[in-house]
């Protein structure tokens, strides 16, 4: 679905700011419907990975394809939520969620409409974002991605700002929406935990430039109480390893 | 809004009581001839009431071309203002060009655009307004448009929204905020601007509050001057009022 190969991306320097190489030779593929984390201290350049992958920016050197195609601007079936959602203040919640759709048919509202049903903002469409708390501002990013049927699902330390229940609470939702629909989904942290909620491959960076350090399995993400498990705390302490190491 | 309104009444009522204090502080110091230029309130407002219909024709006469000369500014100033905070290239092809014309005082323009477009033109009147205005704005929107956090521009680009849409649903309503308060600002500026400009006269009695002001001033009938300062000062209000109508209307999102 996603294949990632050989990529390099250099900021152009200028004003006696020097050239800065932000990742180093990537390889990376991602099969559909599976979940990849991509976890790297500060600063090491997963952002700019993932505007990659979402076609936000050119790399200076190598690929990336989603579904065999080569991704040189954004595509209509990948959806991108970053670290505050991107919702614009000023539209409402329904606003937000076709915010983008090129196709506004009766069909695409009609899916919009759903996909706020699902996410539980039925009632909410014409609120603002500063009248939702985090946890809805955070749903009604996922209603846009649901709403215009993203096959891929990109996702920029979503739930950073979050408190830890409704961060559970929202990764549980993101872990049924990924079940239920089958996308694929890329999700970029630096939250050891959260990596490991969600990644069947956890994709360690190094520092900048970025180059993948290793990759884990971790089949079991998905299971019941799997965030209980010992399973789940010895990735946890491998990540944590590998990452001061 | 009700509660908007009161506290403008009351600070009316405060202003009026203030000028009551200052005229009799200057009745009391100063011999009558002089004591004359600070007339007491209750003066100017007989003057007002008496002379209403010709201070109503001067103030329409201002209102509408400080109206046209703000439209004018808006309509060069905004879009011109956001495209050079959104593109880089124009920023930093056009911000040296900019950070020069800004500090100039426009008023050193007037005589020149009094000569090149008659003395007593509409177009003089409202091009130096808009000149004054013009830049005030166009450095809000710009600053405005440069600062919008890169997610909402990063979140519509991701969303397939193209990149002159973005204006649209994006850089425009984002800008509005900031513009608004600059508009606020630059009325007062062209408050400034279009009083200057009325004051310039050579057929008598133009129409204008500017005119008004300055020919009550010749005839040394201060009760009429402060009748046009009244004049003035309620069309500022006016106009306020109007933008902030039009500001929570198209910002409501902000006023939740």
């Amino acid at each position: 679905m996603i294949e990632v190969d050989d990529l390099a991306l250099t900021y152009p320097g200028g004003n006696d700011i020097p050239e800065t190489q932000v990742i180093d030779g990537i390889d990376l593929n991602v099969e559909a419907g599976k979940s990849v984390a991509v976890i790297g201290p500060s600063g090491c350049g997963k952002s700019s990975l993932l505007y990659i992958l979402a076609g936000l920016m050119k790399p200076t050197a190598g690929q990336v394809t989603i579904a065999e195609e080569p991704v040189n601007r954004p595509r209509p079936d990948v959806a991108l939520i970053l670290q505050d959602t991107g919702l614009l203040p000023w539209k409402t919640v329904w606003q937000n969620a076709i915010f983008g759709l090129t196709l506004k048919g009766p069909m695409s509202l009609k899916q919009s409409k759903r996909a706020l049903k699902e996410l539980g903002l039925k009632g909410m469409e014409h609120r603002y974002p500063s009248q939702l708390s985090g946890g809805e501002k955070k749903r009604v990013g996922l209603a846009r991605a649901l709403a215009q049927n993203a096959q891929v699902l990109l996702m920029d330390e979503p739930l950073a700002a979050l408190d830890t229940l409704t961060k559970e609470h929202t990764q549980n939702l993101i872990l049924a929406l990924w079940k239920k629909h089958e996308f694929t989904l890329v999700l970029v942290t630096h939250d050891i935990e959260e990596a490991v909620f969600f990644g069947q491959r956890i994709v360690a960076l190094s520092k900048r430039p970025a180059s993948i350090v290793d990759e884990i399995d971790n089949p079991d993400v998905g299971e019941e109480a799997y965030r209980q498990s010992s399973e789940f705390f010895r990735k946890v302490r491998q990540i944590r390893a590998l990452l001061t190491s | 809004m009700k509660r908007q309104m009161l506290g403008y009444a009351l600070s009316i009522v405060a202003l009026l009581l203030l000028w009551q204090l200052l005229s009799w502080i200057v009745h009391l110091a100063l011999p009558l001839r002089q004591a004359r230029i600070l007339p007491y309130p209750v003066e100017a407002m007989q003057v007002f009431g008496g002379h209403w219909q010709e201070i109503a024709k001067h103030s329409l006469g201002t209102g509408l071309r400080l109206v046209a000369s703000l439209l004018i500014s808006i309509l060069l100033a905004v879009p011109l203002g956001l495209s050079i905070g959104h593109e880089r290239w124009a920023r930093q092809l056009l911000s040296p060009l900019i950070y020069t014309a800004y500090p100039i005082p426009k008023v050193v323009f007037w005589p020149i655009l009094f000569v090149l477009l008659g003395v007593e033109s509409e177009s003089a009147k409202i091009s130096f307004v808009v000149l004054v205005v013009f830049f005030q704005l166009l450095v809000s929107a710009r600053d405005a448009a440069a600062n919008l956090p890169k997610d909402y521009v990063l979140s519509a680009l991701a969303a397939g929204v193209s990149h002159a849409k973005i204006y649209w649903h994006v850089v425009l309503p984002g800008s509005l905020p900031a513009i608004f308060t600059s508009l606020r600002i630059s009325l007062g500026l062209g408050i400034f601007a279009v009083y200057i400009a009325e004051t310039v006269s050579i057929s008598g009695n133009p129409l204008g509050l500017g005119s008004y002001i300055w020919n009550s001033f010749g005839r040394f009938s201060f009760e009429s001057v402060f009748a046009g300062i009244i004049a003035i000062g309620l069309l500022g209000l006016g106009l306020y009022l109007l933008i902030e109508l039009l500001e929570r209307w198209l910002c409501r999102w902000k006023y939740l």
